[in-house]
C-alpha cells in the first residue's frame, strides 16, 4: 500500500513539475523562435556558404568576365567535377576566362574551390533559394553566374591568413 | 465471422498442420487450442521510428521478439572507394556526409588521421577550436538524441527546447564555417577559418543558456515518471556483452566500462582539460539515454575549460603544400565521436591521393549488438533499445 | 588481469603468437602467417583483448592485407593491438575470428562484400551492403564501375608497383567542356580499359 501511495505521489509529482516548466516557457517572453520564412528572410551569417559565384567589382572588372583568370585551380579543387573552366586560347590577350560553367545538380557547396581560388575571384554566395522546375537550368553558365545578385563573402583563406 | 477469424481458420485448413481448433468448442477448458506461431514482421527500410534506411526482420512470438535479422545497406555509398579517387583534402567534404548529425568530428578524426600519417603539428589555437567545435557538435548531437528518445516514448514538448538549443548550435557553426549541417571546417593543419569576432562570447552566453534548459529539460523528460517506467531495466545489457558485442561510446560506457577515447588514447589538448568519463551500470534503456545528459554537461565542462585556454595565433599549420603527398606508410586514428570510437585507417602510397581509407564508423558496431541486446524483450522496448544505441545510418552504411 | 599490458611480459604471457612490435602511426601491432591468425587472436583474448574493433582489407598488387583491431578494457593502461596478416589474392580465404570476437561477425561480412576475403567458418558469409546478386568486388583495385569519377591530377606520380591503379588513373580523359558530357566519357573509357 505504502508503494502504491508513494507511486501515486510520484506520478502526480511528474505531472505538476512537467506543467509548471512548460507553463513558464510558454508564457514567459523572449522565447519566441519561430521565423516566418518565405515573408522574412533568415538572417544569415557573414561566411554563409550558398552557391559559388564570381566576384565582379565595379568599376574595376568588365562586367563579362569578372575578376576571374581562368586558372582552373577551383575546377581542380572540387571533389565533384562540378566546375569547369575554360581559358582564352588567344596568346596576345590578357589571361582571361572565356567560360566557367558551374553543374548546380552536382555541387556539394563545401567551399573548397573559393578557398583555392588565387585571385579571390570566386566566392561562396549568399544564395540558398536555387530550386528551379527544370533540371538543366542548374547548370549555370559564366553570364549566369555573374549576374547574380552579389553578397560578398569573405573567402576561408583570406580569413585566416589576416588572424 | 472478422477479418481475422476468417484469415485464421482459412490458413489451417489450407495447410492442414495446425492444431485442429474444430473440436475444442468445450467450456470448462483451458484455451489450449488458440494457434500460436511465430510472426515475421518486415520493419522498414523507411519506418518513422528507423532513424534512417533501416530495415529489419522481426520474429515476433506474440509481443516478444524471438530474432531479430538487421539488413542493412541501403544507404551504402562506398565513401572509400570514392576516397580512394579523391586528393586528402578532396574528401573532408565527404566524411560531413557520413555521420551527419555530428559533422565536425567526423572531419576531425579524417584530418587526425592524416595529420598523423603526414607527421603534421597542428597549432595550438587550431586544436582548442577544434576541442570547443567538436563539443559543440558532440552537444548538437546528445541533444538530437534525447529528442528522439523523448518523441519515441510520447514526449513531444522537450523536442521543442532540445531542439531549440541545437538551433543555437547551428547558428554558432553557421557563423564559424558558413554551413549549419555539412561543415568541412577541419582543414589538414588546421581549420579552414579563425572564429569570427565575439564567438566565444556568444558560446558563453550559449553554454549559460543551455545549463538552464538541461536542468528543465531533465525534470521533464529524464525526472518523468512515465518516461522512467518505460525505459528503467528495459532490455539490459551486460558489461561483457557489451565488448564481446563490440558497443562502444555511450552505449558502452553505460554498461560501466569507462572507456572514452579522450582519457583511453588522448589526443588533441584533453589531457589539458578537466572532465569526468560518465558512466551508468546497467545498460539499459534509461541508462543508455541519461548518460546522453550527462555527458553534455561534461562537454559544457570542457568548452567552458577551453574558452578559458585558448591562445592566440595561427589557425593553420605552416608549410602545407598545395599539393600534399603524405610519404608512403599507414596510420590510424580515432577520435571519440557523439556514438563512440570513429576511426580512420589510411594507407598512402606517396600519392596525392590515399592508397585505401578504412572507416571504423561506430554506429555499424553498435547496431551490430542489437540482436544480441533485444532478443526475448517486447517489441516496444526493442524499438527503445534501437533508439537508445543512437546509431545514424549515414554511418552504418557509409 | 587488471594489470598493466607492456611488451616486456607479453612474450611471458603469449609465448607462441610473436612479438608485438611498435609501428609508425599504428602503434602496437602483431604480424602473424595466415594459418597462424586464429591461435594469435585467441592468445591476444586470453591476454585480455576483449573489444574487437574492425578489420581493414588493403588489395595489393598480389595480395591483400588484412589489418585487425583489438582493444583491451581490462588492462589499466587501456591499449590496443592491430593483427596483421596476408591473404594471397589467388586463395582469398581466411580463418573466421567470430568464434573468438562474435563483433567480427558484420565487420567480416563487410571485408568479404567489398574485397571479396573468404572468412572460413563465419556462420553467415554473405554480402552486407551490396545487394546479393551484385558481380565483383568494389574495394579491388580492379574493379571497373561506369559510375566511378577519378579525378584527372596526380597521374604521374604512381609507382610503378601499383600498376592496376595507375593504368585505371591514366585512361581519365581530358577536359571536355561541359560537365556532364565527361562523365559520359570517364564511363566510356573505363568499360573498354576493362
Amino acid at each position: 500500500m505504502a508503494g502504491r501511495v508513494a507511486k501515486f505521489v510520484e506520478a502526480w509529482k511528474s505531472i505538476f513539475v512537467g506543467h509548471n516548466i512548460t507553463m513558464r516557457r510558454g508564457y514567459s517572453r523572449g522565447n519566441e523562435v519561430t521565423e516566418l520564412y518565405p515573408y522574412e528572410k533568415p538572417q544569415l551569417a557573414e561566411r554563409f556558404r550558398g552557391a559559388p559565384q564570381l566576384v565582379r567589382i565595379a568599376g574595376e572588372t568588365s562586367e563579362k568576365e569578372g575578376s576571374c583568370t581562368g586558372c582552373g585551380l577551383c575546377a581542380k579543387a572540387c571533389p565533384v567535377n562540378c566546375i569547369t573552366v575554360e581559358r582564352n586560347k588567344d596568346k596576345e590577350a590578357p589571361l582571361k576566362v572565356a567560360s566557367w560553367t558551374l553543374d548546380l545538380t552536382k555541387c556539394m557547396i563545401c567551399g573548397l574551390c573559393a578557398e583555392a581560388c588565387p585571385q579571390a575571384a570566386l566566392v561562396m554566395s549568399h544564395d540558398y533559394e536555387n530550386a528551379v522546375y527544370a533540371k538543366d537550368k542548374l547548370i549555370y553558365d559564366m553570364e549566369r553566374v555573374l549576374r547574380r545578385p552579389i553578397h560578398i563573402m569573405p573567402a576561408a583563406t583570406t580569413v585566416s591568413e589576416e588572424s | 465471422m472478422s477479418k481475422l477469424e476468417e484469415i485464421k481458420t482459412s490458413e489451417v485448413s489450407l495447410d492442414g498442420l495446425g492444431v485442429d481448433i474444430s473440436s475444442n468448442g468445450d467450456a470448462g477448458e483451458s484455451r489450449t487450442d488458440i494457434r500460436s506461431e511465430e510472426l515475421a514482421i518486415n520493419f522498414g527500410p523507411q519506418h518513422p521510428s528507423a532513424h534512417g534506411v533501416f530495415r529489419a526482420i522481426f520474429h515476433v512470438d506474440g509481443e516478444v521478439v524471438t530474432k531479430i535479422e538487421p539488413k542493412i545497406g541501403y544507404l551504402h555509398r562506398c565513401f572509400e572507394k570514392i576516397a580512394e579517387n579523391r586528393t586528402y583534402t578532396q574528401f573532408i567534404p565527404y566524411t560531413d556526409r557520413m555521420d551527419y548529425v555530428s559533422s565536425m568530428l567526423n572531419n576531425w578524426a579524417y584530418v587526425l588521421t592524416v595529420e598523423k600519417l603526414a607527421g603534421i603539428e597542428v597549432p595550438e589555437r587550431a586544436e582548442y577550436i577544434r576541442v570547443i567545435v567538436g563539443e559543440l557538435q558532440r552537444i548538437a548531437s546528445h541533444l538530437v538524441f534525447l529528442t528522439t528518445a523523448g518523441v519515441e516514448t510520447g514526449a513531444v514538448t522537450p523536442y521543442m527546447y532540445y531542439f531549440d538549443e541545437r538551433e543555437q548550435i547551428l547558428n554558432l557553426f553557421e557563423g564559424v564555417c558558413g554551413a549549419r549541417l555539412t561543415y568541412n571546417y577541419m582543414r589538414i593543419g588546421g581549420v579552414s577559418a579563425d572564429l569570427p569576432d565575439g564567438w566565444l562570447e556568444d558560446t558563453k552566453v550559449f553554454l549559460k543558456r543551455l545549463a538552464k534548459t538541461m536542468d528543465e529539460t531533465d525534470k521533464l523528460l529524464l525526472g518523468n515518471y512515465i518516461f522512467k517506467k518505460r525505459m528503467i531495466g528495459m532490455v539490459p545489457f551486460t558489461a561483457e556483452d557489451a565488448l564481446k558485442w563490440g558497443l562502444t561510446g555511450p552505449s558502452l560506457r553505460a554498461a560501466g566500462v569507462p572507456y572514452d577515447i579522450r582519457k583511453a588514447d588522448p589526443y588533441s589538448v584533453y589531457p589539458r582539460i578537466d572532465f569526468d568519463v560518465c558512466t551508468r551500470f546497467n545498460c539499459d534503456n534509461y541508462d543508455r539515454a541519461s548518460i546522453r545528459s550527462d555527458e553534455i554537461r561534461q562537454s559544457m565542462r570542457i568548452i567552458e575549460q577551453a574558452i578559458e585556454q585558448i591562445p592566440d595565433g595561427p589557425v593553420k599549420a605552416e608549410g602545407i603544400p598545395k599539393v600534399f603527398k603524405p610519404a608512403a606508410g599507414e596510420a590510424y586514428g580515432h577520435v571519440e565521436a557523439s556514438r563512440g570510437d570513429l576511426g580512420f585507417y589510411i594507407v598512402s602510397d606517396g600519392t596525392t591521393k590515399p592508397y585505401r581509407v578504412k572507416i571504423q564508423g561506430p554506429s555499424f558496431g553498435n547496431l551490430q549488438a542489437l540482436p544480441a541486446m533485444a532478443e526475448g524483450s517486447y517489441f516496444g522496448d526493442v524499438i527503445l533499445a534501437f533508439g537508445t544505441l543512437d546509431t545514424v545510418f549515414g554511418e552504418v552504411d557509409r | 588481469m587488471n594489470e598493466e599490458f607492456n611488451l616486456e611480459k607479453q612474450e611471458k604471457e603469449m609465448p607462441e603468437q610473436g612479438k608485438i612490435v611498435l609501428e609508425d602511426g599504428l602503434g602496437y601491432a602483431l604480424s602473424v602467417e595466415r594459418k597462424d591468425l586464429l591461435k594469435a587472436a585467441s592468445g591476444l583474448k586470453e591476454a585480455g583483448f576483449d573489444l574487437f574493433q574492425f578489420v581493414a582489407g588493403v588489395d595489393y598488387p598480389d595480395s591483400i592485407k588484412l589489418t585487425y583491431r583489438v582493444f583491451s578494457s581490462k588492462r589499466k593502461n587501456q591499449i590496443a593491438v592491430f593483427l596483421k596478416t596476408e591473404v594471397p589474392k589467388d586463395d582469398p580465404t581466411v580463418d573466421s575470428l567470430v568464434s573468438i570476437w562474435p563483433a567480427a561477425d558484420w565487420h567480416e561480412r563487410e571485408t568479404f562484400d567489398l574485397l571479396g576475403v573468404d572468412f572460413v567458418g563465419h556462420p553467415n558469409m554473405s554480402r552486407i551492403f551490396m545487394p546479393g546478386d551484385w558481380v565483383g568486388y568494389p574495394l579491388r583495385k580492379d574493379y571497373a564501375d561506369d559510375r566511378i569519377i577519378v579525378m584527372d591530377d596526380g597521374k604521374k606520380e604512381k609507382p610503378a608497383a601499383k600498376v592496376e591503379k595507375a593504368e585505371a588513373v591514366e585512361t581519365a580523359p581530358e577536359k571536355v567542356p561541359e560537365a556532364h558530357q565527361e562523365q559520359v566519357q570517364e564511363a566510356e573509357d573505363a568499360k573498354t580499359d576493362s
